[in-house]
């Protein structure tokens, strides 16, 4: 069977179908995706396609990390200005294609493009809001979890922030 | 405005200012700015709730940056998963 081709989603991608086993993931893509990333330039989501229908989908978003804000004589280490990262905020797969690695495959794509980001822009690394029951997965690949004092995802239940340098990343590919 | 009723708010001083400056520009009555501000923003709210909305900053702990700081000053090797993972995208064609 042919796998799904991925690629940015467009308006003419049809979700209607879509049933990940989370009815907020499934609005999410039906209702908010198209405008978070065509209207609002807030986000931008890259659809797994079987032909035209949408069955999984990633969505990024470019975002910053900052340390809490504490007395300048305790701050070594980390600089004081925010370090851009790209942050892979949902992952969602059709309940018709799970098991078969698609999933996996959209967090490639999704790294594939921080890798992007880094050499457009500047990115230091990824930031993946893993589902509590994920977040294994995302420590098997090098994932570490973030103590995040704000910024958590907005998801219920609340997902696990977790961080991997895109050298890493990059070594991966070589 | 019919049923006009007073209200009273604490904002920043820069949100005065610009209120302040926007109407002198516009000509529109302050009154009128607050109310349509007020409507296009628990619009927009209701368009795009709170759940569809990625936090750009992220802010950590001094325990998550001293755990960022030491990731990236000595990155890990990529793990044999991720490495794996990678090489999903190299054939695309079939399951």
């Amino acid at each position: 069977m042919a796998k799904p081709a991925i690629r940015r989603l467009l308006a003419g991608d049809d979700s209607s179908a879509f049933r990940c086993g989370d009815p907020e993931y499934d609005l999410f893509l039906q209702r908010y995706a198209g405008q978070n990333q065509d209207r609002l330039f807030v986000g931008t989501t890259y659809a797994a396609l079987d032909g035209p229908r949408v069955v999984g989908y990633v969505t990024v978003a470019v975002c910053q990390i900052d340390r809490e804000d504490i007395p300048r004589q305790a701050r070594p280490g980390l600089p004081r200005y925010p370090l851009p990262v790209l942050r892979l905020a949902r992952l969602a797969v059709d309940e018709a294609f799970q098991g078969r690695g698609l999933g996996g495959r959209l967090a490639a794509y999704a790294f594939a493009v921080a890798l992007e980001v880094r050499a457009a822009a500047g990115c230091i690394g990824v930031v993946v809001d893993a589902l509590p029951t994920r977040v294994g997965f995302y420590a098997d690949l090098g994932f570490i979890e973030l103590d995040l004092a704000s910024g958590h995802s907005p998801i219920r239940p609340q997902p696990v922030a977790m961080f991997l340098p895109l050298s890493s990343v990059a070594a991966a590919q070589r | 405005m019919a049923h006009a009723t007073q209200i009273s708010a604490q904002v920043s001083a820069s949100a005065k200012a610009l209120l302040d400056e926007y109407s002198a520009v516009s000509g529109i009555k302050k009154s009128r700015i607050v109310e349509d501000a007020l409507w296009f923003y628990v619009c927009s709210r209701q368009e795009l709730p709170e759940s569809a909305i990625v936090p750009a900053r992220l802010v950590v702990s001094e325990r998550g940056a001293a755990a960022v700081e030491q990731r990236l000053a000595q990155p890990p090797q990529a793990t044999s998963a991720l490495a794996r993972l990678m090489r999903t995208l190299e054939s695309p064609d079939e399951d």
